[in-house]
């Protein structure tokens, strides 16, 4: 069966190349979120972590680490720590503060 | 208080006096709380003498293991001195002279629905940080009961970042969601979503059973970069039972 070849022009060459640029950058931008980058308990988290060689990717849900805000002034601090996943929790000897860890169990 | 109810309950406790009601027998014509199928909980009741002159009605623990209702809350009695608007405020239990005949009775308080209501208005919207589950506001559920729980969260972008996902819910615990689907509350979404621009989405209804006052937070939860995100929001409860 014989198959027709389409040539593109210019223009519509130029159309892709931009849309597979812009999603090629939404998509590291996003997986760059991921680690949240502008928030500093997320970047304390991720320090402590990256001793232990444990790689994580923060989340809402089903994630090993939660972190949270109540608005109290206190700022953020850990809602959540799966110590069988990330190992025992961090302590204020780690850099952190008593608020950010104020949910933890001791 | 809410207060369960239970049909065509009246019954003969053991004893007078101003002690806890036990269960002795049914009046005739009616059934006993375990008859009528009585669970344990909160219910209000109307206990009363026989000529009518002692009376009390109330609000207490009916518990099914010992037949026994509790005489918690004195609301109205017939000296005027129980806790409800008009009453005296002190909530004195009355004295029985010999055995009242005790119903199971639903009242005025039943009726009334609780309403609280919360908002931050767009005006007032305020940052939050990425990856991080902020109590947008929250209400005081202020006594025991069924509630439901619902509003929205708006989400405001700006500063050209993307944002990959938003969720809001509502629940029990200060700055976490619960796990999805929480009970009908949660709504969230991941998309790849170019900022500087506005989302609201509406948080789903939940029933909440509360067994005394507590508060419900409405949280939300963003992630996005650079840039900046600041929410806003409604939130409401009503007592249903």
């Amino acid at each position: 069966m014989a198959r027709k070849t389409f040539r593109l022009t210019a223009a519509e060459q130029t159309a892709i190349d931009d849309y597979e640029r812009m999603h090629a950058a939404l998509n590291k931008r996003a997986e760059f979120s991921k680690k949240h980058p502008d928030s500093p308990l997320h970047i304390l988290v991720d320090d402590f972590l990256d001793k232990r060689g444990i790689d994580i990717e923060h989340g809402p849900f089903n994630v090993p680490v939660s972190i949270g805000d109540e608005r109290d002034g206190r700022g953020q601090f850990i809602t959540k720590w799966d110590e069988a996943v990330l190992g025992a929790p961090p302590t204020t000897a780690d850099g952190f503060t008593a608020d950010q860890l104020r949910r933890i169990k001791k | 208080m809410a207060g369960k109810f239970a049909n065509s309950v009246l019954f003969l406790p053991a004893s007078a006096g101003t002690a806890d009601f036990v269960v002795s027998s049914a009046v005739q014509g009616y059934m006993t709380p375990a008859l009528a199928g009585a669970a344990t909980g909160v219910y209000r009741y109307r206990a009363e003498s026989a000529d009518l002159s002692e009376w009390e009605i109330g609000e207490g623990t009916y518990t099914s293991g010992t037949t026994t209702l509790t005489r918690t809350t004195v609301l109205y009695n017939s000296a005027g001195t129980g806790t409800a608007a008009g009453q005296s405020g002190a909530g004195t239990k009355i004295n029985f002279t010999a055995q009242p005949q005790v119903g199971i009775v639903a009242t005025a308080q039943d009726m009334t629905n609780t309403i609280a209501f919360s908002q931050v208005a767009y005006a007032s919207k305020f940052g939050i940080t990425t990856g991080t589950v902020t109590n947008v506001q929250s209400v005081n559920a202020p006594e025991a009961g069924n509630y439901l729980v619902f509003g929205n969260v708006g989400f405001e972008t700006a500063g050209g970042g993307v944002q990959n996902e938003i969720h809001c819910d509502n629940g029990l615990t200060s700055a976490v969601l619960d796990t999805a689907p929480a009970g009908g509350s949660t709504h969230g979404y991941h998309v790849t979503y170019l900022a500087n621009q506005g989302q609201v989405i509406t948080q789903g209804a939940r029933y909440l059973t509360l067994t005394a006052g507590q508060t419900v937070y409405q949280h939300a939860y963003t992630s996005f970069t650079p840039g900046t995100c600041s929410v806003y929001g409604y939130f409401f409860i009503m007592k249903v039972a």
